[in-house]
């Protein structure tokens, strides 16, 4: 039944519901509604979704993440649904007044995790599963006893200080200055305002004047074993609080049964820093993508052997390993992801996508150095015959692509050019049953395109290159097409994706949690294609 | 009226249980949240002053749906300052379409509060305050620091994967009750 439901369908519907649909896609969208009873009920639901929010929206409501979160609530008004409450029938019957004040109609419970008082909120995490019946999602901490059974999980205090916790581990929120950490692995990064941050242990307390340690608690021992990354932490006795020793950057110790030991420094490679997390997500995914039938090579940039080979991860989707000329293997997204850096005329990796499709979505994490050509080629078929693929960007970042030998009697661009210095996400997305053709960059359409209606050509991608095009004999006289800059992953899917499973991607692969997705408008109007 | 007190009472306590799904409804037709609300509230009071004419309380929420029927296209007659309204023979489509899907609306609305804590903090709290009444896209959108086209788009993103995620759910309710 959804089948019948394009992505444009969706779109137009909410354009309409929020007023920024044109005449022209408004007349589209009402003889759409008059004809599809599957889309007028799509519209029902779309419906459902905003009554519920609008509802839902109360003026001061605390939610979860605000004290971190730009948004904050504006000044109190009167409550939407209050708004209809007959008052002719209160001022009937005054009693009732006093009830409905008492008992607002749809005035109803906000969902638990919307409430404030957090004492630390789950910014980031890998495989994360915790004990004590918390939900996948939940994100606030207040004081209490938590254990992380799975993975690795990054917590940030109202002070600002971060704790990325190392399962198996066990431990105590007591408030926002100190954590009681039982057993596990923790590494705790402070930042000035924190200063004082305190990590108990059951034999001994260790305070931070610094900036980050690593600390282990044997479950069984009680034995701690700390080694201070950066600045300086004290070491301070359970009973009085008597400083016991300070131990500055570089510098380990290990506690037991009252006694300081000398022991060999802390493995740190069992203690994940906040960067090391998007890696591990990341890593963490490879079941899910290569589970996806729709996947038909996914190519995660990892150097092998031989260097030369690009490995297809997917090994069902008939797409061959690629072969790297020239590109050279360089860090990624992340502290140990791999990437291949593309920055010369002749760099490219020559990829093989055969078979012929009706719809296809390609997406690639890359980060451009700088736009020296007119088209700055991402993925391109080899030539141009009918149903090759091209996905590149102009000069001015602008993604550009499609088919060759497809019209487009509609082509715009509507968002932000991929920005210089900056990791970012993109995503071509073709489908020849709707006649569309999108580009997204971190997740926001920025090439809107309609192909012309033809049943002669399919998507052809064939040989191709990856950071490069193998020019036409047709085109010798134009400009080389080379990429400069760093791709680190690349996805194709024999499908088309939706905006929310590109969310997913993007949410999956963000480089950091400072990474911002929304990229810097173009200064200049943006050119006509 | 010595069983005033009695019949208000229930009344009120049928319009709390259906008023989401009334609600829903007339959101359906009319995209305007201030003009829901006034038909919101012109529903209740004809609700009100026909309510002895119901008989039967369990079918209060079509009845009240009927009622919406008819309170949109006054509204529509008399008030609509929409330009991009919709027109009445479409209007009379979904929402006679609505009012035969009620219980899967009323379950539809009730996942929707479990598939908004599944949202990550920030986007919560940044869906649920773009919703506040009275609030311009403009000014939040100046708030946070983005433009206005990249905060909507945003927003749609996050309506889209409400829907989406209710969709999911609804359609895993409805195998495991075929599998039983």
């Amino acid at each position: 039944m959804k089948d019948s439901i394009t992505t444009a369908d969706q779109r137009m519907l909410d354009e309409w519901r929020h007023g920024r649909i044109s005449d022209e896609d408004f007349a589209r969208l009402h003889q759409r509604l008059e004809e599809s009873p599957e889309l007028r009920a799509e519209l029902r639901a779309f419906a459902a979704v905003e009554s519920r929010l609008q509802a839902l929206a109360e003026p001061g409501l605390s939610l979860v993440g605000e004290e971190n979160s730009p948004v904050k609530s504006p000044a109190p008004k009167p409550l939407r649904e209050q708004v209809w409450i007959p008052w002719s029938i209160a001022g009937l019957a005054a009693s009732l007044v006093l009830w409905l004040s008492l008992n607002p109609v749809n005035r109803e419970a906000v969902p638990p995790a919307a409430s404030a008082g957090y004492t630390a909120l789950l910014v980031d995490e890998a495989g994360a599963e915790f004990a004590n019946q918390r939900e996948k999602g939940e994100v606030g901490f207040r004081a209490g006893d938590y254990e992380l059974k799975k993975g690795t999980a990054h917590l940030r205090y109202a002070n600002g200080a971060d704790l990325v916790i190392q399962a198996p581990a066990r431990f105590q929120i007591k408030d926002e200055m100190r954590t009681v950490l039982r057993s596990g692995k923790v590494r705790a990064i402070v930042p000035p305002p924190a200063r004082g941050f305190t990590i108990e242990t059951p034999q001994v307390n260790f305070e931070d004047v610094g900036t980050e340690f690593a600390l282990n608690v044997n479950a069984g021992t009680g034995e701690s074993g700390m080694q201070v990354l950066d600045g300086q932490v004290n070491l301070r006795s359970k009973g009085d609080s008597s400083l016991l020793q300070s131990v500055f950057g570089g510098e380990w110790i290990r506690y037991r049964d009252g006694l300081i030991k000398n022991a060999s420094a802390l493995d740190l490679s069992g203690f994940p820093s906040p960067g090391n997390i998007g890696y591990l997500r990341w890593g963490s995914e490879r079941e899910t993508i290569l589970s996806d039938p729709g996947v038909i090579a996914w190519f995660p940039f990892v150097r092998e052997k031989n260097e030369s080979v690009l490995t297809n991860a997917q090994r069902k989707g008939g797409v061959p390993d690629g072969r790297i000329a020239g590109a050279r293997w360089v860090s990624g997204r992340w502290p140990g992801k791999e990437a291949l850096l593309f920055d010369r005329e002749s760099d490219f990796v020559q990829l093989e996508i055969p078979g012929e499709y009706e719809e296809l979505s390609v997406a690639v994490w890359l980060k451009v150095d700088r736009f020296d050509q007119e088209m700055n080629a991402i993925l391109n078929s080899n030539g141009a015959e009918p149903g090759d693929m091209h996905l590149q960007l102009t000069r001015h970042g602008l993604p550009r692509g499609g088919l060759i030998g497809v019209e487009r009697p509609v082509y715009e661009w509507v968002g932000n050019p991929v920005p210089v210095a900056k990791w970012v996400h993109v995503v071509q997305v073709l489908s020849l049953p709707e006649r569309k053709h999108s580009i997204f960059v971190n997740g926001e359409l920025v090439t809107k395109t309609e192909l012309e209606q033809q049943d002669t050509i399919a998507i052809r991608p064939g040989y191709c290159r990856l950071g490069n095009w193998l020019t036409a004999a047709s085109y010798r006289h134009q400009e080389p097409r080379e990429f400069r800059g760093r791709i680190d992953e690349l996805t194709v899917w024999n499908r088309v994706l939706s905006e929310p499973e590109i969310d997913d991607l993007i949410e999956r692969g963000r480089p950091s949690l400072l990474w911002d997705r929304e990229n810097p408008a173009m200064v200049e109007p943006l050119p006509k294609p | 009226m010595s069983d005033f007190p009695d019949s208000h009472e229930r009344f009120i306590s049928l319009l709390t249980k259906h008023e989401r799904v009334i609600r829903a409804s007339i959101c359906a037709v009319i995209r305007r949240p201030e003009d829901v609300d006034e038909i919101m509230q012109n529903v209740s009071l004809v609700a009100w002053r026909k309510f002895e004419t119901l008989t039967d309380s369990d079918g209060f929420a079509k009845w009240a749906c009927v009622i919406a029927r008819y309170e949109v296209m006054a509204f529509r007659r008399n008030k609509a300052r929409d330009r991009f309204e919709l027109d009445e023979a479409l209007i009379e489509k979904i929402t006679a379409e609505a009012a035969t899907e009620l219980p899967a609306t009323n379950r539809r609305l009730q996942l929707l509060d479990g598939c908004l804590q599944k949202l990550p903090g920030e986007r919560r709290a940044l869906v649920m305050t773009a919703y506040e009444p009275g609030l311009r896209t403009m000014d939040l959108a100046e708030k946070l620091g983005k433009s206005v086209d990249g905060l909507y788009q945003l927003l749609r993103r996050i309506r889209l994967e409400l829907k989406e995620c209710v969709d999911r759910e609804l359609a895993q309710e409805t195998r495991e009750g075929s599998a039983l």
